[in-house]
């Protein structure tokens, strides 16, 4: 996969907000992003599924994977849209190890690390995306946001079914615990509709849906996280 | 005929995909194939007749995912899925069945929360109940992660006598998801004594050839091949594979004139390519692959061979005549093992021994756990190092990989205990010679003690190439002419045992000045003598210097190519504390410096005074800076990583315990495994001189309770970073309350605010690692 990583949004993870950075800093930067793109082992699956809404409940159904999706802000999501993608990508467990041996060493450089991986792996759902894309373009269609388990009222439990669905434990090797935490830990599942009318994609349109709302640290400044 | 004596005559041919043949009968994305086994045994049954039917020996049952974390929420139970299962399979009229398991579903630890024991007994209940069914083998199959597979080979050999056939799914890069190569696998399972090993999924037959001839290169048992019908492609957003049944068949049967002795079909493959595989192995005969001896340890993802050049056992984690490392091992502190085990990693080691043989511990917990952290931080190889053989059996047994266990002797009681650990396990063994009468003087004397160590290994299944024979070093100074016997046993046992040889070499200088000198100079004459590792210091210039020099001279080191890039790194940047004061270093976040500056300082300055004028000033004006916007986050890391440094330099002047401010419990709460907060909040409480008690992360509540009773410390730190943990948070909170724990609570982690405070009952919130030093003023500021 051609990656290249956005050097900006690391700096803004990482709580920039134009200070002074030293050499040292921009050095052990670039390193870090150099040292994240050879390690980590980015993969990703999806597969497009037919939506239905059950205009009774107002909820969201793939009958072709048996999965009924809870929430009014997933309902609101979709409800426009014909078919969508159900998605996941992952770092591997390469960026895991890379981030959790640098903490051995230093903190510094697994701050940094962190904040890259976060990067990267936003920059592989644009490739998966991209792809989607051009499968929804064939049909007619544009792409609406990605949408992940946790946004807005959307419930992290449905981690677990999106593993089962795209067997992404085979696919990718990615798993969920019990506690739907998803290992590797830089990992991503999202759905996203083939819509008609797939509206504005604007930037910071996703504060609106997030789990973060209320209590995060970039919408406090004024700004976004970038997602 | 027994399936065991089938593997040994002829070429085994296994059956192909039942996903994929499920699907095709309607089963949904995201279903559970397993369940069929009870809903539509008819659909399950007619696909293995016709596996039967196209040929082939060996049908697999439908259980791939019966464990009880795939099923859980199914309404169904591992026995029910795999009785039926292992029914159906028996059913079809196949020659044999084969017990289908998959991986568990979660990952082990440390990279998840899974843990060895969990495994063993989620792996031994489908075992059990697929034995009862009547199964004749067992197939351990897309498997990732060997540490998991070992519990699970485990399991089998403990609970019933199947034969044990193992395939792991390689990606592209040749490794799997995991990192797990061809042959790590093939010496740890070889090792463990599966009855085949190989590969499967993935992959079609054309891509997987590497991974097969390196496996047959490596593997000590049958090779077992399951391809993929192609490489799985892209369409429209579905699967695809793409070659042909004749193909397939002409690929896969390559594999058996190689050598390969098992093959059947993954994902894609049905009836009607087995049916033209066996066609084109009948009348094939069975191949034994070419193979010279190997011998070669590995963790989970590297591996160490000792033939052909000589290596680097790195020696510092063992805590005899090291005051830093026994109490740390005392206070269950492995950050400092793991900074030992990185550090050697840094200087060259190619494997580690690790001792925690301490007479006030339990040596055999506090090795595991260890074994486990090393692991978590290196990938090198792990020499398992113990004068008790419960603490090997049990390290041995958790650890990731193929490891060397340290050690074995001449005597009959070691010879009886230890070997059977290494045959059981599949670990390489090192041999002293000494035994009942002590370390003989002459080398012929040493040799018979060899000798009687590899007759005795061999009879208990441990093979020659497993032993590494350790001639034993004595000491210049008190037996000056006993030092060149050392050399001429080293030259006898290669000569007459053909095996390996060991030596921990600085015992030979004990007791006489310039040490490294004299270390280097006997490590040169073992290697002349045709020595093969050595257990050393790889922080000694000298010593590292000897080893990168012999492997040029031995043609190890090819074109001399690491001898010269290392010769090039040498010159080190001058470091100029006289400049410049401790806070600047600090502040700039200098840590060589800033232990340099400490160092100077504390001729003139007691410790305290140090830690309250200097550090923690600067670490005070860091953070206002960094309040203020004017550092960000990783200039205040490194500043506080700077102290650290700093901190160290002092911890050897001072008596144990003597810079601690108070006792600070922290903890990542049952169930996250995101610790990268709660390590910084640590880092800088112990920079403010605190002494923080670290329980890691997933720490059941159970163990946070017993932490902070025994410890009485005023203050605990829980973090959580996914909503579904804060509620585990929550029940480790009221389970402190409830244990009468009056210890003052923050709580921090990014899902967390003022709101969830109250909700899981915290008495302060630590938005970042910064308020958490407030907090800690405040909680002891109160006390004093």
């Amino acid at each position: 996969m051609d990656i290249t990583l956005d050097r900006q949004e690391i700096l803004r993870y990482l709580g920039y907000r134009g200070q002074m950075i030293d050499n040292r800093t921009q050095k052990e930067l670039d390193g870090c992003m150099q040292e994240l793109l050879e390690t980590a082992k980015p993969r990703y699956c999806y597969r497009i599924f037919e939506v239905r809404q059950d205009l009774e409940k107002e909820e969201i159904v793939l009958p072709q994977c048996d999965l009924r999706l809870l929430g009014r802000d997933i309902y609101e999501h979709l409800r426009g849209s014909r078919k969508c993608a159900v998605m996941a990508a992952t770092l591997g467990i390469e960026a895991d190890n890379l981030i959790r041996i640098s903490e051995a060493e230093s903190m510094t450089r697994a701050v940094i690390l962190d904040a890259c991986a976060a990067d990267m792996i936003e920059k592989v759902c644009d490739m998966a995306e991209a792809e989607i894309g051009a499968l929804a373009a064939a049909e007619g269609c544009g792409l609406t946001s990605r949408y992940s388990p946790g946004y807005g009222d959307f419930p992290l439990s449905v981690q677990e079914s999106i593993s089962r669905i795209l067997d992404t434990g085979r696919q990718i090797g990615l798993t969920v615990t019990e506690n739907q935490l998803m290992i590797p830990r830089k990992s991503v599942t999202a759905l996203i509709g083939f819509s008609l009318r797939p509206g504005l994609k604007k930037k910071g349109s996703r504060c609106a849906v997030c789990s973060m709302r209320g209590r995060c640290k970039f919408r406090k400044e004024g700004t976004y996280c970038g997602r | 005929m027994d399936v065991r004596k089938a593997l040994a005559e002829k070429i085994l041919l296994f059956d192909g995909a039942m996903g994929t043949m499920l699907q095709a009968a309607g089963l949904p994305a995201g279903g559970l194939p397993e369940i069929y086994n009870l809903t539509h045994p008819e659909i399950v049954l007619g696909i293995h007749k016709d596996y039967v039917a196209a040929g082939c020996d060996v049908v697999t049952s439908n259980t791939f995912q019966a464990g009880e974390l795939k099923l859980a929420g199914s309404g169904y139970t591992p026995e029910e899925v795999i009785a039926a299962g292992v029914r159906l399979a028996k059913e079809s009229g196949a020659k044999y069945t084969a017990l289908d398991i998959g991986p568990l579903g979660q990952l082990m630890k440390p990279m998840g929360t899974l843990s060895f024991e969990d495994a063993y007994a989620m792996f031994r209940r489908q075992i059990e109940a697929g034995a009862a069914a009547g199964a004749d083998l067992i197939l351990f199959e897309t498997m990732s992660d060997l540490l998991e597979v070992k519990a699970g080979v485990l399991a089998a050999k403990e609970c019933c006598d199947l034969p044990v056939f193992v395939t792991m799914t390689y990606q592209q890069d040749g490794r799997t998801f995991v990192g797990c190569s061809p042959e790590c696998a093939a010496l740890t399972l070889s090792g463990l004594g599966v009855n085949a090993l190989g590969v499967n999924c993935s992959l079609g037959p054309e891509e997987l050839m590497p991974v097969v001839e390196t496996l047959l290169e490596w593997s000590r048992v049958p090779v077992m091949v399951q391809p993929n019908a192609g490489l799985p492609k892209m369409k429209d957003g579905k699967t695809v594979y793409d070659i042909s049944t004749e193909e397939f068949a002409n690929l896969t049967s390559a594999f058996a004139a190689k050598g390969a002795a098992v093959l059947g079909g993954c994902c894609g493959t049905t009836p009607a390519f087995l049916s033209a595989l066996r066609k084109k192995i009948d009348g094939m005969d069975r191949v034994l692959p070419k193979q010279k001896p190997i011998t070669a340890v590995c963790s989970g993802t590297r591996t160490a061979v000792l033939d052909g050049g000589v290596s680097v056992i790195g020696e510092r984690i063992n805590p005899t005549g090291k005051k830093r490392l026994k109490e740390k091992l005392r206070e269950q502190d492995f950050d400092y093992i793991a900074g030992e085990a990185i550090s050697q990693k840094q200087h060259g080691a190619d494997i580690l021994d690790v001792n925690c043989g301490l007479p006030e511990i339990d040596e055999a917990a506090v090795l595991c756990r260890a074994v486990e952290e090393v692991q978590a931080v290196t990938d090198l190889p792990l020499q398992i190092d113990s004068s008790d053989p419960e603490a090997i059996a049990q390290a041995v047994r958790r650890y990731n990989g193929k490891p060397i266990i340290n050690s074995v002797s001449g005597k009959a009681e070691s010879l009886q205990t230890i070997l059977p650990i290494a045959a059981k396990y599949g670990a390489m063994v090192v041999g002293l010679t000494l035994d009942e009468t002590g370390i003989p003087e002459t080398a012929e004397k040493r040799y018979e003690i060899a000798q009687r160590i590899v007759r005795e290994a061999e009879k208990y299944g441990v093979p020659r190439q497993d032993i590494l024979i350790d001639c034993l070093v004595l000491t210049a100074s008190a037996q000056q002419e006993l030092v060149m016997e050392t050399l001429r046993a080293i030259q006898l046992v290669k000569a007459g045992l053909g095996v390996k040889t060991v030596l921990g070499v600085s015992n030979v200088s004990f007791g006489l000045p310039s040490r490294p000198v004299l270390n280097s100079v006997f490590l040169a004459a073992g290697f002349g003598a045709g020595l093969d590792a050595a257990i050393v210091n790889p922080l000694s210039e000298e010593i590292m210097q000897t080893v990168r020099a012999f492997r040029v001279l031995n043609a190890q080191d090819k074109d001399a190519a690491a001898y010269i890039a290392n010769a090039s790194v040498e010159e080190k940047p001058v470091v100029k504390a006289e400049t410049r004061t401790l806070s600047d270093s600090i502040m700039e976040g200098r840590a060589e410096e800033t232990a340099a500056g400490t160092r100077k300082l504390l001729e003139t300055t007691a410790p305290m005074e140090i830690i309250d004028q200097w550090f923690i000033p600067a670490l005070d004006k860091v953070g206002e800076q960094y309040e203020q916007g004017q550092l960000f986050l990783p200039q205040l890391i490194r500043a506080a990583e700077a102290v650290k440094s700093g901190f160290e330099v002092l911890r050897a002047a001072m008596p144990e315990g003597g810079a601690d401010k108070g006792t600070i419990v922290v903890a990542t709460v049952e169930g996250d495994i995101h610790d990268i907060g709660k390590n910084i909040a640590k880092m800088l409480l112990q920079n403010y001189g605190y002494r923080v008690i670290d329980l890691g992360k997933d720490v059941p509540v159970e163990k946070v309770v017993q932490a902070a009773m025994e410890s009485g410390a005023p203050l605990i730190g829980l973090s959580a970073l996914m909503t579904t943990t804060v509620t585990s948070m929550r029940d480790t909170i009221t389970a402190l309350r409830k244990a009468g724990c009056t210890a003052k609570i923050m709580a921090g982690g990014a899902v967390l605010n003022e709101e969830y405070i109250q909700y899981v009952g915290a008495d302060y919130y630590a938005r970042d690692a910064r308020i958490g030093v407030q907090i800690a003023a405040q909680v002891f500021g109160g006390q004093q």
